[in-house]
């Protein structure tokens, strides 16, 4: 597994997939903030300050999940179509070893991206915009490790559906009606029956949207801002961590190549 | 020491109600070069997918090296290379960046087998172009290369000579002979072009529609597909006695249907006519034979694989 893993760090960092996605999303948070910076200097545009910048990321917590799961989808996207998992298993490495693997180097490569693209977004924001405004830093800084757990499930999950399915798009609908709709489902469902709404709620785009979260110009109350907020986070990651790994577990080490 | 290095019991592959193999029981021992002959869709690359685990029985056993289970099966595959189907890589790497990947992924530190491997299949002069710019002869000299990383003790290879150029061609049946003579690696592979698989193998196994009719090693092949001369008599038993009475040095064999075959007959045909008639054995067919591999491989389909 150690082998595999290494060999596809090898891959990673020898191909240039993995560069564009870095310096795409780099470059458009600086010239987010840069034209926030911009437009500011021309007329009295309120929006030329951190908090609206930090705003954008706070707001949309998912947002980190879905660029795990682009990740994923990157550096996984061709694996079935090319061919290379045919050699893998030939080698002796079981489909359960590569799955996991394939989730390990994810979650590290996720992690390096996240943290160049922040490091640039939050850099350019102090250097760019005056820093006002009720949405700081530290909820920025906070947000991280309250998503850490469900982006990570997120990109398992997005790995799961490219691999598990014949077509890229067909995998990438599914992972978006298991995020995005499946949740809402619940939570109309939910209204009916408590049981389900009490389930619709552990759900992370429920939670992050209907449980009181606001971060506008005038405030910021997140998730995560109270130890309670944080937990349930963290365990709603795990949850999530757990079944998106035994989905993926039990989908594909059967799987026919 | 196990005496098969690959052998199937009652394989048995199902897609639905459809038997892409039907009870197949292979075996493969160490040293030969074992040549699978099939038309397409026999089910020859269904069953070297199995072997490299690329998708799971439906009833049987896989056992390679003498070992069976999901775990020991992950382990003997260590010890052998793979080329099923078309060969998988990444398009946008170079060919010996897609070699160093698979080193590593089989713990081969060493940068020198890269250059081995290039050197040994003849696309040395290929390493920086990428994957995808390869011809299909190219493609199939760089799946034998990832293959033959590790030093596999077993090759499994399906068809692999699609795609090359007559001399590709020349060069990979030398390559083959060289592999399993110097450093006695036995070699499974599947081909449709007879006539190929001729000039290597040291067995054959005749798969149609999913069975495996025969196995048979070359010497009893180019035994039955030599000249020979078929006499149907009325008491083969008795014309077997004056043949080994009269003629010692013939070679021949007894079929059922009161059927003897003379191979490599050392007489004219009237002297075994002649024999029969002088020893009031009736004759009631005679016919000289010569069997081509393709020959050999259409009567045995024809005759679904009795002898």
């Amino acid at each position: 597994m150690m082998n595999y893993i290494k060999s596809e760090f090898y891959r990673i960092f020898h191909g240039r997939e993995i560069y564009r996605f870095i310096i795409t999303l780099a470059l458009l948070a600086f010239s987010f903030n840069a034209v926030l910076a911009w437009f500011r200097r021309m007329d009295d545009f309120p929006y030329g300050i951190t908090s609206h910048s930090y705003s954008n990321l706070v707001a949309s917590p998912l947002i980190f999940g879905l660029m795990g799961a682009i990740v994923g989808m990157i550096l996984y996207e061709g694996n079935r179509r090319n061919g290379n998992l045919k050699n893998t298993v030939a080698f002796g490495i079981s489909r359960t070893k590569i799955f996991i693997s394939e989730c390990i180097v994810t979650t590290i490569i996720s992690l390096i991206s996240m943290v160049i693209i922040l490091a640039v977004y939050i850099g350019s924001a102090v250097m760019l915009l005056e820093q006002a405004g009720p949405v700081e830093l530290n909820d920025l800084l906070t947000e991280v490790p309250a998503v850490f757990l469900i982006a990570v499930a997120c990109l398992i999950s997005g790995i799961v559906c490219i691999e598990a399915f014949g077509k890229s798009s067909t995998g990438i609908i599914i992972w978006t009606v298991i995020w995005f709709i499946f949740p809402k489902i619940f939570f109309y469902l939910g209204l009916r029956v408590d049981v389900l709404y009490d389930i619709a709620m552990w759900m992370p785009s429920n939670f992050f949207g209907m449980s009181g979260m606001t971060v506008n110009m005038s405030q910021c109350i997140t998730a995560w801002e109270t130890v309670g907020g944080m937990i349930k986070c963290l365990i709603s990651g795990a949850l999530g961590t757990i079944v998106s790994l035994a989905a993926g577990i039990l989908l594909l080490r059967k799987r026919e190549l | 020491m196990n005496e098969y290095v690959i052998e199937t019991k009652q394989v048995v592959k199902a897609y639905g109600s459809f038997l892409a193999l039907n009870h197949v029981n292979l075996h493969v021992k160490r040293g030969e070069i074992y040549g699978l002959i099939g038309d397409n869709g026999a089910g020859k690359s269904t069953l070297l997918k199995l072997l490299a685990g690329h998708s799971y029985v439906t009833e049987g056993e896989i056992r390679l090296f003498g070992t069976y289970g999901a775990k020991e099966l992950e382990n003997s595959r260590k010890k052998i290379g793979f080329m099923v189907e078309q060969p998988g890589f990444f398009p946008n790497m170079t060919v010996e960046q897609t070699l160093t990947y698979y080193c590593i992924q089989k713990g081969i530190p060493d940068s020198r087998k890269v250059d081995e491997m290039l050197q040994l299949t003849g696309i040395d002069e290929k390493r920086r172009s990428r994957c995808k710019t390869l011809s299909l002869g190219q493609k199939q000299r760089l799946g034998l290369a990832i293959a033959m990383i590790g030093e596999p003790q077993v090759l499994v290879l399906d068809e692999p000579i699609n795609g090359l150029d007559p001399s590709g061609i020349l060069e990979f049946r030398h390559l083959l002979q060289c592999l399993n003579e110097e450093k006695n690696i036995t070699i499974l592979l599947s081909s449709h072009i007879l006539n190929e698989l001729q000039q290597v193998a040291t067995m054959y196994g005749f798969l149609n529609k999913g069975i495996l009719i025969e196995e048979v090693s070359a010497r009893a092949l180019q035994e039955k597909c030599s000249d020979c001369i078929e006499i149907i008599l009325s008491d083969v038993e008795k014309y077997a006695v004056l043949m080994e009475k009269n003629f010692p040095a013939e070679t021949y064999k007894i079929f059922p249907e009161n059927n003897i075959r003379i191979y490599k007959p050392q007489r004219p045909a009237e002297v075994y006519s002649k024999l029969a008639s002088e020893n009031d054995i009736y004759i009631t067919g005679m016919k000289t034979i010569q069997t081509s591999l393709e020959d050999y491989y259409m009567e045995l389909k024809k005759r679904g694989g009795v002898q």
